[in-house]
């Protein structure tokens, strides 16, 4: 079955580059959002199997929209990986509080994001 | 009606004496009557009682004589009349000295009625005038006592000022006993002779006079008294001199000093503690507590110094006074012409110099702008020297100790103002410098990483998958853009570190600006395809006096803005034109505009506009802050025109001649610095 994955970033550079990781192919459809609201939206509309969030971004920031899906029983499942520019000790340890499946760092490798793709994915 | 009269007849013949008795009788007369012959019988009958004596002037064995010595030898008062058989004026004369009332001839019965009532009507007066005499002189002990008895002095003066009247108070309390004074001229009384003149003036004038009077003791010591002078008058309403009536008011002037100095103090630590409260800069605050001392000591003016550790000197920071305009006390006072050095200044205690001038070490510009005396008074906090308040009179000895006292009080005020004053700016910066320090980590964080991720992450995908020539293409330029973007990042944080350490030199020299700016958009061009970009530069534009680096990044910062902020594209322009000893450059773009609030903080470090429109637009904020710190290092100024939706056009000047200096240390510094 081909997975979707929404890639919330306002970067646009930064949603490029996971598409151009992800590729978007027979196995994997990548959905994109500039903003926490658009993200919502989209995901009650779409029900994506995986969601990369970051977490500074206008209107409504990452912890938040990841609080949100953890907690309703409808998106709970969704699996989240937080990216983000941020790389405090702090700011990890909030992620895993929201429910946050991974946590990744800017500036990440393409290859290792796969490869924790698929981990999480089970594929 | 008849009068009673109980009367003494010494007489011989009985048929006289009854004649007597008759004569009284008809002259209205009720007499009880004895007639006596001898000496003996005289003094028998002698008694006050009596109100007359008739006595014959010569009998065999007795006489009017000698009745008028028996009469004097008791003390008694009875008129007695003498009667002569002729006229012998040597008896009449000799009886009248010896005492007889009066006399009478045995030819001239008929007149003694009348002689009786005569000689009663002179006893009469005679009593009256002794007990007329005896109130006077009762009244005048009366009086006597009751100027002596005064606690107030009581001085009289005559018409020539002449001293008349000196109680006991005044006895006591000028050192001069009556003698010593009495006839003299009240001159001496007075510390100030004209003073009494005016007094005595006022009061022949006007009547009356009350005045605050300097005295003279006798011991040529002074006191103040209060007087109360007023005309003396005589029982006809004659102007006698001055009386005047006073007393000693050196306790009483002590303490009303006393309490008015205290009221002072209050008033002045109010409004101290008024102008405390307040909020205001430190130097203004500073000036309205000087103007409080200068307003207490009555003094020419106050300054406050500091230590200026660079200039091994006190640094002026206010200063307050009538006189300060007149003659500005001078903005730096060396440690060697302060008569409180570095080492006086740690003494707590104030210092009063009453002959300033004669000081050895006085500062001849403090002796020329007219400094006599003063008070240094050091501010002191947690024991630590702060400052030093100067206080300054252009008199000599101009300071009492209580002034000194409470200025002192005041100084003690200012230093735990200057205290708390340097404690909040150590705060503030403190807190500045945290707040830069989290500004600019999250900004390394996020500025920084993202354009490296995408260098890394591309780069990684073109080794991995080496795709299609458009696809790869495609990355290639994305990782070109993330590089130039990370250039721009990286050198505006070197630029903002070296500007707030004010360790940022322009290396000047003669540049043609086309080259500049065509070098600027070979960069910046390949960032974009949405873009038009044109430059209006005409021929005869002359060189410019500028650092070619600090020129490209200028430009490059304006450009990659005007990309930034008209996303929709559009045409970009940019324009130089010549000006007296400059050429401006403009910057032009049709994009989203700025709004009129938000032009004034465009050019603070850090500070990024917020509109939906910018939502997605990268930025550090530091840009426009870079772009002003090196324009004006170049001896140029920046500004800018937008309409919000319409555009934006930034200028900026540079010199055409050169600077005095060539290469020229950074002067904007920003305070703190990361």
């Amino acid at each position: 079955m081909r997975k979707k994955v929404l890639v919330v970033d306002d970067e646009e550079d930064i949603i490029s580059l996971l598409h151009a990781t992800l590729g978007n192919d027979d196995r994997c459809q990548v959905l994109s959002a500039r903003d926490g609201e658009e993200a919502l939206n989209i995901i009650y509309q779409k029900k994506p199997d995986l969601i990369f969030l970051d977490i500074l971004m206008p209107k409504m920031d990452g912890y938040e929209v990841c609080q949100k899906l953890k907690s309703d029983p409808a998106t709970a499942h969704i699996k989240i990986i937080m990216l983000t520019a941020l790389a405090q000790e702090f700011d990890r340890r909030k992620a895993v509080e929201v429910g946050a499946d991974r946590y990744f760092t800017k500036p990440f490798s393409p290859t290792a994001l796969l490869k924790t793709v698929e981990e999480v994915l089970g594929s | 009606m008849s009068t009673y009269l109980r009367v003494l007849i010494i007489e011989d013949q009985p048929a006289y004496a009854e004649f007597m008795i008759e004569v009284l009788r008809s002259g209205g007369f009720s007499p009880e009557w004895r007639v006596v012959e001898t000496e003996s019988d005289y003094i028998a009958h002698l008694n006050p009682s009596l109100d007359v004596i008739i006595s014959d002037y010569s009998l065999p064995r007795f006489g009017g004589l000698r009745a008028l010595e028996l009469l004097q030898e008791r003390g008694l008062d009875i008129p007695l009349i003498v009667v002569t058989g002729s006229v012998a004026e040597e008896a009449v004369a000799e009886a009248l000295k010896q005492g007889a009332a009066d006399y009478l001839l045995k030819s001239h019965w008929n007149r003694l009625p009348i002689a009786v009532k005569h000689v009663l009507e002179q006893k009469q007066l005679r009593i009256a005038k002794v007990r007329e005499e005896e109130q006077l002189k009762e009244a005048r002990e009366y009086s006597r006592y009751l100027i002596d008895s005064s606690l107030d002095m009581i001085i009289s003066v005559d018409k020539g000022r002449r001293i008349i009247e000196f109680n006991r108070a005044a006895q006591e309390t000028f050192g001069y006993n009556k003698a010593e004074v009495l006839g003299k001229s009240v001159n001496m009384l007075y510390a100030d002779p004209e003073e009494g003149s005016k007094v005595h003036e006022t009061v022949l004038r006007t009547g009356q006079c009350t005045a605050e009077i300097m005295n003279l003791r006798k011991d040529g010591g002074t006191f103040p008294s209060f007087l109360a002078a007023s005309i003396l008058g005589g029982g006809r309403g004659e102007t006698l001199g001055v009386m005047g009536i006073s007393r000693e008011i050196t306790e009483h002037k002590r303490v009303v000093e006393a309490e008015y100095l205290r009221t002072q103090e209050l008033e002045a630590l109010f409004n101290i503690a008024s102008v405390l409260a307040q909020p205001g800069s430190f130097e203004d605050r500073a000036t309205r507590v000087l103007e409080q001392l200068v307003k207490i000591a009555q003094a020419d003016w106050a300054v406050l110094r500091v230590p200026d550790e660079n200039k091994q000197g006190l640094r002026l920071v206010a200063a307050a006074g009538p006189a300060i305009e007149d003659s500005p006390p001078p903005p730096l006072l060396r440690y060697s012409e302060s008569l409180l050095g570095p080492t006086g200044l740690q003494e707590a205690q104030p210092v009063v110099f009453n002959d300033y001038p004669a000081l050895p070490g006085a500062s001849p510009a403090l002796v020329e702008l007219g400094v006599r005396s003063g008070v240094s008074l050091p501010i002191n906090a947690h024991r630590r020297s702060l400052g030093l308040i100067n206080v300054v009179s252009k008199e000599t000895s101009h300071f009492t100790p209580q002034q000194v006292r409470l200025l002192t009080a005041i100084a003690d005020q200012l230093g735990v103002l200057l205290e708390n004053t340097r404690l909040s700016e150590e705060i503030t910066l403190k807190q500045e410098l945290e707040s830069r320090m989290n500004t600019f980590i999250s900004l390394a964080s996020h500025e920084l990483r993202t354009p490296t991720n995408i260098i890394m992450g591309f780069t990684e995908l073109l080794i991995d998958r080496d795709p299609p020539r458009d696809v790869s293409q495609d990355w290639l330029k994305r990782v070109y853009q993330s590089s130039q973007r990370l250039t721009i990042i990286v050198n505006d944080l070197l630029n903002v570190s070296r500007i707030q350490s004010g360790k940022i030199t322009a290396e000047l020299r003669h540049l043609p600006l086309g080259s500049v700016v065509e070098e600027v958009l070979s960069n910046i061009g390949l960032t974009t395809s949405k873009h038009q970009f044109l430059v209006d530069i005409p021929p005869d534009t002359p060189q410019v006096v500028g650092d070619w680096d600090k020129l490209v990044q200028v430009l490059t910062n304006l450009l990659d803005n005007a990309v930034k902020y008209s996303p929709q594209g559009g045409r970009i322009t940019v324009s130089a034109r010549h000006e007296p000893e400059r050429v401006v450059v403009a910057v032009a773009d049709h994009g989203i505009g700025i709004a009129p609030h938000d032009l004034e903080h465009l050019f603070t470090t850090f500070q990024r506009i917020r509109r939906p429109e910018t939502v997605g637009i990268r930025g550090s904020g530091l840009g426009l802050y870079v772009v002003k710190a090196l324009v004006e290092l170049m001896q140029g100024q920046v500004w800018v025109e937008s309409e919000l939706n319409v555009g934006s056009t930034f200028f900026f000047s540079v010199p055409t001649q050169w600077a005095d200096i060539v290469s020229r240390e950074g002067s904007t510094r920003a305070g703190g610095g990361i």
